[in-house]
């Protein structure tokens, strides 16, 4: 029987040093095209790339006083890559992951009470992300 | 959830600040109490109730409350506004921007919302102050 995903069933594994508590992300899996459109043809002709790209956000609170370091230490002083794990639902696994670079980090607070943190990622070499997909029925 | 802020509050409230005691206990003679006073209590007395915590989930299973609690002191209308004003201060002083330990959670950081003024209320003034606390599970 189909089941419907809902967002709190979510996770998110960050790669190394990204210390926060997280509760939404986001990602775009996009290739380039090409027209290959000739003469004589009535419609678009398009070709796709192998070659696919992963850009994304995870949102949360900043965590301090723990072990695993900083909310920016993915960014500063940091250009290794790192694996990223995005869970729709842990059990049973449907799971997209890849490694990645974080590209910027929005940090800000307010005496409003809140305290916020945007991880900014990108896929970052040329190992193709593994997709996980319960497909049993 | 909401019983270990409670708690967490009252702890606050009663709290040994120098002496066994400290200056809200002294002034409403350790009358300080969840909900309602008992039958026949003195006054001035020192009543707070809390809402219903607003809960912001995380991945993972933690999960932040957020809750809205109102400190309000009764007093007789012949103990004078001044004093109701001052033992109102005296709660702030306590509450305000302070880091309380709560059970099962990181900690509950409290922040003042309103302060309150004296009215009066029957036979008694009373003074509202509401605050607010935040506290993340540990687990």
């Amino acid at each position: 029987m189909p089941i419907v995903a809902i967002g709190s069933e979510g996770n998110v594994t960050m790669p190394t040093n990204s210390s926060a508590l997280i509760n939404t992300w986001s990602a775009s899996i996009s290739r380039a095209t090409s027209v290959i459109t000739g003469f004589g043809d009535t419609g678009a002709r398009r070709l796709a790339s192998k070659v696919v790209d992963i850009t994304g956000s995870a949102s949360g609170t900043p965590q301090y006083d723990v072990s695993a370091g900083s909310a920016v230490d993915g960014i500063i002083g940091n250009q290794a890559a790192g694996s990223i794990t995005l869970t729709w639902v842990a059990s049973p696994a449907c799971t997209l992951e890849f490694d990645c670079i974080m590209s910027s980090v929005a940090l800000s607070t307010s005496m409003g009470g809140e305290a916020a943190v945007t991880f900014n990622f990108e896929c970052a070499d040329e190992n193709a992300p593994v997709f996980t997909w319960e497909e049993t029925d | 959830m909401s019983v270990d802020l409670m708690k967490a509050v009252y702890a606050r409230l009663t709290a040994d600040t120098g002496g066994g005691t400290n200056p809200l206990r002294t002034s409403v003679s350790d009358r300080i109490y969840a909900l309602e006073a008992p039958a026949r209590s003195a006054f001035p007395l020192v009543l707070y109730t809390m809402d219903p915590p607003d809960v912001d989930h995380f991945f993972g299973g933690k999960s932040r409350q957020t809750a809205t609690f109102t400190v309000t002191i009764f007093g007789k209308v012949d103990t004078g506004p001044d004093v109701m004003v001052d033992i109102e201060k005296q709660v702030a002083d306590l509450l305000d921007q302070q880091s309380l330990a709560v059970d099962n959670h990181d900690r509950g950081f409290v922040r003042v919302l309103s302060r309150g003024t004296p009215e009066t209320d029957g036979e008694v003034f009373r003074v509202d102050a509401s605050f607010e606390i935040v506290a993340t599970s540990t687990s």
